[in-house]
């Protein structure tokens, strides 16, 4: 009963920790892996755009797998909520 | 003594107009040596030569760019009014960090880069000329064609001239030049509509365009 407890609140933990990385990376709708970084011309002082890898997840990745995470873990709560209920005896 | 008020006014008025053409003259006129029309290339050797985009739509802001730049340019650094050419970019190249969105971005409901494979503008005129030195600012005004529409549109830019010395040499033989522009186009202007209802809404349908471009000028007559 406890472990399914602690499944859950693991899966909580992870969709909550998905979901702040989203935050954290920009919310952005769409994931990217290559960011734009501005460079200096020396002799022109321009700046133009670089393209270097980096992953940047955007919420059609991670919105799905946080809610698969937390469907799971509040079934397991549920379940385990219920077989305690039905386990307990009348006085 | 009528006659001498109509010298007088005659030569005053000479003396302004040559005054006020001589200004207009060497507004459009670079600080450099002179040495006559100028061969522009452009090309990645001075620096990368880049189209930089932005879109605001709703949903997202999406940045991207477009880097298979070429085309070359005729200008006299004496008379700018005189820059003309064309310059391409390769609709192929245009990335905006997203592998899925860069394939929609090129594909037929877009800007079908296998019917039309390349972006262009050919400047027709410039004017609003004003010099700073070897830098300059001006409207070139010409027609710009996307996913095979052309229209006639003007672009503000700014110019900046390097005259050849030791370290334009490590870039490219001859002068340096350098343009850049800020400008938007509509993409509905050009029959891109992408998915239907996509335009305005997941797409911005103002892009918001920057262009960078580098070339080498070398006098026209040794071409």
């Amino acid at each position: 009963m406890k472990a399914k407890q602690t499944i859950a609140l693991l899966l909580f933990l992870l969709a909550a920790g998905l979901l702040g990385w989203w935050i954290a990376a920009g919310m952005h709708p769409f994931t990217t892996t290559k960011q734009m970084v501005p460079v200096t011309d020396p002799l022109f002082g321009t700046v133009t755009q670089t393209w270097v890898d980096k992953f940047t997840p955007g919420l059609e990745l991670i919105g799905p797998i946080a809610a698969v995470f937390g469907i799971i873990g509040f079934f397991l709560l549920r379940s385990g909520r219920k077989k305690r209920t039905a386990g307990t005896p009348n006085v | 003594m009528l006659r001498f008020r109509s010298i007088a006014m005659f030569a005053l008025v000479l003396v302004l107009g040559s005054t006020v053409g001589f200004q207009a003259a060497s507004a459009q006129r670079l600080s450099v040596p002179a040495g006559g029309e100028k061969l522009v290339t452009l090309t990645d050797k001075v620096n990368k030569n880049q189209f930089i985009w932005v879109s605001d739509a709703p949903l997202e802001s999406i940045k991207g760019t477009s880097e298979g730049v070429g085309g070359t340019l005729t200008m006299d650094p004496q008379d700018l009014s005189t820059i003309r050419g064309t310059v391409t970019t390769q609709v192929s190249t245009m990335r905006t960090g997203n592998e899925t969105r860069d394939h929609h971005l090129v594909s037929a409901e877009w800007l079908d880069a296998s019917r039309y494979p390349l972006i262009t503008f050919t400047i027709t005129s410039v004017d609003n000329i004003k010099t700073n030195g070897t830098t300059a600012t001006g409207y070139a005004t010409g027609n710009f064609t996307l996913h095979g529409v052309t229209k006639r549109i003007t672009i503000p830019f700014s110019l900046s001239y390097v005259p050849e010395n030791a370290q334009t040499r490590q870039r490219a033989p001859g002068d340096l030049v350098m343009f850049s522009a800020d400008f938007t186009i509509a993409l509905k202007d050009f029959n891109v509509t992408g998915t239907d209802g996509v335009v305005g809404s997941k797409v911005g349908d103002q892009i918001k365009i920057t262009a960078h471009l580098f070339g080498n000028a070398v006098p026209r007559s040794t071409t």
